[in-house]
């Protein structure tokens, strides 16, 4: 057995509480001095690493967690996209993230929004845009990470908002943000650049 | 994947509710402690966990059974993790993580006890988020090189390499006298 498998094989066992290496690693370690110090390497790091108490909800948060899903599912979170219609949910979808991309956009080529702004798109509450997404798709994009973006969202939305962006539909899209989430963008992205 | 899990999603999928509520209950704990690791923030921990948990809701049409649920609801998690510290523009800070106010009886072994998961804490929110992500996805959650890799959509060589990093950085900093 190499070295390189040896110490994978270590780590695994450090990653496991009372691991003991079996006769066969044992007897590689009685021989390598290499994997011996990789060896004790671990076991300075396992004591400490063992003071750290779990983590875990406490009752009043599970309640907490469990109220807020459950209520979020009953009624639609934010932008509500489980209780709609497969055809709903597919727009509503392709729509939120493209709101998100042009608020981006705009951020980055107008810079911060006249009070004009806010009157062209005082109704877009029917967007139901919420603000994770559109936070989550902002991000990503103006960090430059598109290639993230197919893990957070399906390939066919990536695509279709990447599509938007080239087409330059800030217009479009400024009618389907509220005030409320164009200032919000503008509050956590504009002064990152 | 178990079958019961198995047969959890296949229900949820199709709008059974409380076959979702069910998988709550067994991955809520697990995303909590998980996000908890990496913002050192119950409130957004608790944020991020119910985040996750309705993205996981509202896209479980998207779940494809290439990764393991548990490996996409992590995914999900991670990516709301990042994208959540990225926006606040900041991380904890360091010196805020968990402080301990020493009293006049501060040796005892309650403050000893914190003051150790203090430091501890300290040593792994210092670390960069990947090596982070990396180091608690491996030594709490015991997941595979290749379950790390999906989570951080990153390669398996890439994600053993922010692991054996950030192992080298907590020897460094819990070493310390």
């Amino acid at each position: 057995m190499t070295c390189g498998k040896i110490k994978d094989i270590l780590q695994d066992g450090f990653t496991s509480a009372g691991w003991e290496p079996p006769a066969d690693i044992r007897r590689h370690l009685d021989e390598c001095a290499d994997c011996r110090a990789y060896q004790a390497e671990l076991s300075t790091l396992a004591e400490p690493l063992s003071w750290v108490a779990d983590i875990s909800l406490t009752a009043e948060e599970t309640l907490r967690l469990e109220s807020s899903l459950k209520a979020a599912i009953e009624t639609g979170d934010s932008y509500g996209v489980s209780q709609k219609s497969e055809t709903m949910r597919f727009w509503l979808s392709r729509m939120g993230f493209a709101a998100a991309a042009v608020a981006v956009i705009m951020i980055v080529s107008l810079g911060p929004p006249v009070p004009d702004d806010a009157a062209i798109v005082r109704n877009l509450g029917e967007m139901q845009m919420s603000q994770t997404v559109a936070a989550d798709a902002a991000l990503l994009l103006a960090n430059g990470d598109k290639e993230v973006l197919p893990s957070l969202v399906d390939p066919d939305q990536a695509a279709y908002l990447t599509a938007q962006i080239q087409a330059g539909k800030a217009d479009d899209i400024l009618e389907s943000a509220t005030p409320e989430e164009v200032e919000w963008l503008m509050q956590n992205y504009a002064g990152g650049r | 994947m178990t079958p019961d899990e198995q047969a959890l999603i296949e229900r949820a999928t199709a709008g059974d509710k409380e076959a979702f509520g069910e998988l709550v209950r067994q991955y809520q704990n697990r995303i909590f402690a998980f996000v908890m690791r990496m913002t050192r923030n119950r409130d957004t921990a608790l944020d991020l966990t119910q985040d996750t948990l309705l993205a996981a809701y509202q896209n479980l049409g998207g779940f494809r059974e290439e990764a393991t649920f548990s490996t996409w609801l992590f995914q999900i998690a991670a990516n709301k993790t990042i994208n959540s510290l990225k926006r606040s523009a900041r991380e904890t800070a360091l010196d805020d993580v968990d402080a301990v106010n020493p009293t006049s009886d501060h040796l005892d072994a309650g403050y000893i006890q914190k003051e150790r998961e203090r430091l501890v804490a300290k040593a792994i929110i210092g670390l960069p988020e990947r090596q982070r992500l990396a180091f608690g996805l491996r030594y709490y959650e015991h997941m595979k090189f290749e379950e790390i890799a999906r989570v951080m959509n990153v390669s398996v060589s890439a994600a053993k390499t922010d692991f054996a990093e950030a192992l080298k950085k907590l020897k460094t900093q819990l070493s310390k006298p």
